[in-house]
């Protein structure tokens, strides 16, 4: 799988082809600022770019928008934003076009490299990549909802990782149960939150933002 | 309950008081009536002459300024005439000094170093003070003109009059004496001169005081600060310095910011990273995961020495612990370049903000006679003269310094608002010099 990476600070970026390089990602282009990143993505064709949030001039978020540049030219190019904190405006920047294929996490989602393996590869699938920090953000922000208010403990942290962009199958995994078990979770926190069941991941996850970003 | 009296112990009583400034005795009185009346004549005496001057100051400044006007050297001289009027009052609010026992509070808007020609230009003319000037100059040479005139003849007369018979005597005979209100032609006549002389003086110095006073008063009116206007600048500057530290603290927030996301929290994350590699291949490649241990270790102790080094950036400890010379020292010695020091007077005894504010203008000069110069050496002079305190550092750099930078503004703004002035000289080709005065007393 190929793969952009752009980060300013050398030690990240360095850090970070090992990283894919190990887990047998093939990076075809390591760069430090927006201009660079816009080319490569141009010549080399990636399959999905690893961009951080803030990179020079100015530091603020100029990621962000080269690569939301990026997909207007490319669209559906697989993008996963590397952040050192949650900004709730990126994740909806980025998730307003609905096309699937993104992902925003936190820095610190590299120190458990396998799971950021999985979520770099979630979102080159065309799948969601979203920070359990942002997630719980979102889910924060929406206390009080008395629809909120009926989950039970175990949905809310079913629904958590649904925001997340993980399949059943993940949530499975992580939470040790069937993927059985997860289905009916996740068509009761569907009833409950009164959205329409569908068995495409994104759309899922989709679906969950939506309401949780709603009013 | 008793009144004091001046054997009981204690304070001294309102009778003590009293017996140790007795109130003067008619003789004394009279004495310094006349005292008085010296001065007030001097005063006005010299008020005349100064009027003289004030007279041919004016006019001539005026002319000059407004006949060059349309040139560009009329903007030196405008400035320059300025300056002169400033001379001349200076001169005048010396001389009010005779009346009230001090001198009028000089105050004009100051003038940064280092202003061009234009900023001093409108500096000097927004200063409501140069028009002040003016209108003292102008009022001046009329009043004070016609006020010496008026205090010399009078005390002439007076005397004129009481010396009448001295006159008289050796006066060719028949020759009369004129006093405008009549003359003296006979010996009975300058009898009554010297009588009616007599009676006026009270009445003369009665009359050398009301003008003094007058005159003195006017000088006030036009050359003490004006109140109001003086209070409303005041306001105005604490405006743009409160402004100058919030702008200076956030500056330094960003500062701090930046050098945390790209300092130690990205050598955390880079050690997060490097331990969870190791993590996974430990078990297949245990050669491959020491590696990646060792250098996380190594990144977790560059973090601390990062995160060590922006605490001190905060609040230097070096400074509360031993002192400013000693903190000064501290960043010669840690600086890459070689750095000589000098320092001079009590730098002990500063107030705090004061000593923070020194430190920071030597470590943000030496940072960038470290990192942007080119320099091979560079100089930290701070000398404290009474209540000022004057930082100077210099590198043999390549200059070409940006003002707008933000380290340097941030210093500015920071120096500004301990009321202090900022220079910054830096041609291209060097050396850089950094010039900073801060009030201290």
């Amino acid at each position: 799988m190929r793969v952009i990476v752009c980060e300013d600070l050398a030690l990240l970026r360095d850090g970070l082809v090992r990283l894919l390089e190990s887990h047998d990602f093939e990076v075809v282009a390591a760069v430090s600022d927006a201009g660079a990143f816009e080319r490569k993505v141009e010549e080399r064709e990636p399959d999905v770019c690893i961009v951080d949030v803030r990179l020079p001039p100015d530091f603020t978020d100029e990621g962000v928008r080269a690569a939301l540049e990026a997909r207007r030219r490319h669209p559906g190019l697989p993008i996963l934003i590397l952040s050192q904190y949650v900004e709730q405006s990126y994740a909806r920047e980025l998730l307003a076009e609905g096309n699937g294929g993104v992902g925003y996490l936190l820095k610190d989602r590299v120190a458990s490299p396998a799971q950021f393996v999985e979520a770099v590869r979630r979102v080159a699938g065309g799948g969601t990549a979203l920070d359990p920090e942002a997630v719980s953000l979102l889910l924060g922000r929406r206390r009080g909802d008395e629809r909120l208010d009926r989950l039970t403990p175990r949905e809310r942290e079913v629904l958590a990782l649904i925001a997340e962009g993980r399949s059943n199958a993940g949530i499975a995994e992580r939470i040790v149960v069937t993927e059985r078990a997860v289905e009916k979770h996740v068509s009761s926190i569907l009833g409950k939150l009164e959205l329409v069941a569908n068995s495409d991941d994104h759309r899922r996850v989709l679906a969950v933002l939506a309401w949780l970003e709603g009013s | 309950m008793q009144p004091p009296t001046s054997t009981t112990a204690g304070s001294p009583t309102t009778a003590e008081t009293a017996i140790l400034e007795p109130s003067p005795s008619p003789g004394r009185r009279v004495a310094r009536a006349f005292r008085r009346a010296g001065i007030d004549l001097l005063y006005l005496s010299l008020g005349l002459l100064s009027a003289i001057v004030a007279f041919v100051v004016w006019v001539a400044g005026l002319s000059i300024t407004l006949s060059l006007a349309p040139f560009i050297v009329g903007f030196a001289v405008a400035i320059g005439c300025a300056y002169v009027f400033r001379l001349q009052a200076d001169l005048d609010r010396r001389l009010a000094r005779l009346v009230t026992g001090e001198t009028i509070e000089r105050r004009y808007r100051e003038v940064p170093a280092g202003t061009g020609w234009l900023g001093r230009l409108r500096i000097v003319l927004g200063d409501s003070q140069t028009w002040r000037d003016l209108a003292w100059l102008v009022v001046h040479s009329v009043v004070g003109f016609g006020l010496g005139v008026a205090a010399i003849t009078a005390v002439a007369t007076v005397l004129g009059l009481i010396v009448a018979p001295a006159w008289w005597f050796y006066l060719p005979d028949g020759e009369p004496m004129t006093f405008g209100i009549f003359d003296v032609d006979s010996t009975g006549h300058a009898l009554l001169a010297t009588a009616i002389g007599l009676a006026a003086v009270p009445l003369a110095l009665a009359l050398l005081r009301l003008m003094a006073c007058l005159e003195s008063r006017i000088a006030h009116a036009l050359l003490a600060p004006h109140s109001r206007r003086e209070l409303e600048q005041r306001v105005a500057h604490l405006a743009t310095t409160r402004a100058g530290l919030a702008d200076a603290s956030r500056a330094d927030l960003e500062r701090i910011e930046r050098d945390l996301h790209d300092g130690a929290q990205a050598r955390i994350v880079a050690l997060a990273m490097e331990l969870g590699m190791a993590e996974e291949t430990v078990a297949s490649d245990p050669e491959a995961a020491r590696e990646m241990v060792a250098r996380a270790r190594a990144e977790a102790l560059t973090a601390l020495a990062e995160l060590r080094d922006l605490a001190r950036g905060l609040r230097p400890a070096v400074l509360a612990e031993r002192g400013l010379a000693a903190a000064i020292e501290g960043l010669a010695t840690r600086s890459a370049i070689p750095v000589s020091t000098r320092m001079r007077g009590d730098l002990d005894d500063l107030p705090q903000r004061i000593e923070v504010a020194a430190y920071y203008v030597v470590a943000e000069a030496l940072t960038n006679a470290n990192k942007h110069s080119g320099a091979t050496g560079a100089m930290a002079a701070l000398e404290r003269a009474g209540d000022r305190l004057t930082i100077e550092v210099t590198d043999n750099g390549g200059g070409g310094a940006d003002p707008a930078g933000s380290g340097l503004d941030g210093l500015r703004r920071r120096v500004a608002a301990l009321d202090g002035t900022f220079e910054l000289r830096s041609p291209r080709g060097g050396p850089t010099t950094i010039r900073a005065e801060l009030p201290c007393g």
